[in-house]
């Protein structure tokens, strides 16, 4: 072996053990010496480097030497293709040493998960110099704390959806509250999205001589009471409509779609007799009933919620007024 | 920061005491008024396990530090921090700054590593009153030193840990390579 050749070996040893990653070249192509880390993941590049390796840079030749010299030569960063497998791509730099040889220090960066799988990397593989680890680590960790952190979301998503569930609830009858009609009676309000009025029924009830319950049997028989209406309420109406109480014995009932007279009045005497059967036996005097005011919107000069609530408020006192246990339609 | 700390302990306590003693320290922990986060670490919830199972709190903290290194993440995490145990230790100063990359609130204090004849001494060089770092630390090593399969002795000293390692391969130890599984296993 010449003399020239033998230190080619040596500065080759030295090499790999500081740049694991390096790959030196003759001009032609050639290889020298490859760092161990580069020839577990192409164990045959002395067999050349056509197939092997190919220029990644967009717009230039996927001849392996080509794009090696334009990048040492133009003192370019250098992309280089580990084939077959594509989704890898090595970069680095280069330089020319003596003889016109090219001295490259490649590395993996984005891409050293896919090298570590291919080529069953370790720790050892890597220079001390080299963040591959420090990389690895903060890959592993960060993908532990979001998956923690997107299960915190998940609990706090499901937190929120149950207080607000609770806010709009009358925890009594587990009916909706006066939040609740606000809401969905403000949204019943605007067309729809294609930009039609969405008709609906609104009706507004209060119990009749339920005072005397709550005076004469006392608040604990008021409440079963008010519970037991919820229910009747709850029963008479359709999966889409919505019931709520809005004050001590005030309730309000909202019934998209429904227009028809006939069927309003149905739903009134339905209602009147099952609230009737709700006095208690120990009640002597006047039976519970009750009193309901409806208003089918759209009707004239009521486009606020407010004002909505006033019209189907008149008309409950109307039916107050003659004689009560009764509905008015309006 | 809290949340993750508390979740932490709530996983160490369900798989070592069981469903039972968690949630009967939730309903403690609903009756007590809870404690602002102002950067200091809550393991109020550990202390109160150990008053109900009667155990010291050290023996706890550090129970769970070992427990830490058998959460697959956890010890994948420690184990690319060093490549065998000595140089897990030797490099356990800087455990608090690879700590800190992942949770910047996380108040680990600094170490110190020093070598001695037989082992290593690693110091704690901030304030840890309580000593929970310290018995943590111990678990931890206690259970990294299993994973590598090292046998050694390891001493609680005043505001410092010694090493006595006996052998590096008392043991086959654990299996660990660089690629991990697809998806992170379960914390339980």
């Amino acid at each position: 072996m010449s003399m020239a050749g033998k230190s080619c070996l040596v500065r080759g040893a030295a090499l790999a053990q500081l740049l694991p990653m390096h790959l030196w070249l003759r001009d032609d192509g050639t290889v020298i010496s490859a760092g161990p880390t580069l020839a577990k993941l192409l164990p045959d590049l002395d067999a050349g480097l056509v197939g092997r390796l190919s220029g990644a840079r967009p717009g230039e030749p996927a001849d392996p030497m080509t794009a090696i010299r334009g990048a040492v030569d133009g003192r370019r960063r250098l992309f280089l293709r580990v084939e077959p497998e594509s989704r890898l791509v090595l970069r680095g730099h280069g330089v020319r040493v003596f003889d016109g040889s090219l001295l490259l220090n490649l590395g993996f960066g984005i891409g050293l998960h896919h090298a570590i799988r291919q080529a069953g990397l370790t720790d050892a593989d890597f220079a001390p110099s080299d963040l591959a680890m420090e990389l690895l680590f903060l890959h592993e960790a960060n993908r532990g704390v979001l998956m923690e952190l997107s299960r915190f979301n998940e609990q706090l998503a499901e937190s929120r959806a149950s207080a607000l569930k609770q806010a709009q609830t009358d925890p009594l009858t587990g009916l909706g509250n006066r939040r609740k009609l606000d809401l969905t009676l403000s949204s019943a309000l605007k067309p729809s999205e294609t930009g039609d009025i969405r008709p609906f029924a609104l009706v507004h009830l209060d119990l009749d001589n339920f005072k005397q319950v709550n005076d004469r049997l006392g608040h604990q028989a008021g409440d079963d009471l008010l519970r037991a209406v919820g229910k009747v309420l709850r029963d008479q109406i359709r999966r889409a409509d919505t019931a709520t109480r809005i004050g001590g014995d005030e309730f309000v009932l909202l019934l998209p779609g429904m227009i028809s007279r006939p069927a309003l009045e149905q739903l009134s005497g339905r209602i009147i007799t099952a609230i009737n059967a709700l006095t208690p036996s120990q009640l002597s005097g006047p039976p519970v009933s009750t009193s309901l005011g409806i208003i089918i919107w759209p009707t004239d000069g009521a486009e606020h919620p407010d004002e909505v609530l006033a019209l189907a408020d008149e008309a409950l006192y109307a039916s107050k007024r003659s004689g009560r246990s009764r509905a008015t339609i309006r | 920061m809290n949340r993750l700390v508390n979740r932490a302990i709530e996983e160490f306590l369900r798989s070592t005491y069981g469903e039972e003693l968690v949630q009967a320290l939730e309903d403690d922990a609903t009756a007590e008024v809870r404690v602002p986060d102002d950067g200091r670490m809550d393991t109020s919830a550990l202390a109160r396990a150990a008053k109900r199972l009667s155990k010291p709190f050290s023996e706890m903290l550090e129970d769970m530090g070992a427990w830490m290194t058998r959460i697959e993440p956890i010890r994948r995490l420690l184990r690319f921090s060093g490549r065998d145990f000595k140089d897990f230790l030797l490099r356990m100063d800087e455990l608090p700054g690879r700590a800190n990359l992942v949770l910047p609130m996380l108040p680990v204090p600094r170490l110190q590593v020093e070598t001695s004849e037989r082992g290593v001494r690693v110091m704690i060089i901030d304030p840890d009153p309580q000593l929970v770092w310290q018995f943590l630390f111990v678990g931890l090593i206690r259970g990294m030193a299993d994973d590598f399969g090292a046998l050694c002795l390891i001493t609680n000293d005043e505001g410092s840990i010694r090493i006595d390692i006996w052998d590096e391969q008392f043991s086959e130890g654990r299996l660990f390579c660089l690629q991990g599984a697809p998806a992170l296993q379960g914390t339980t």
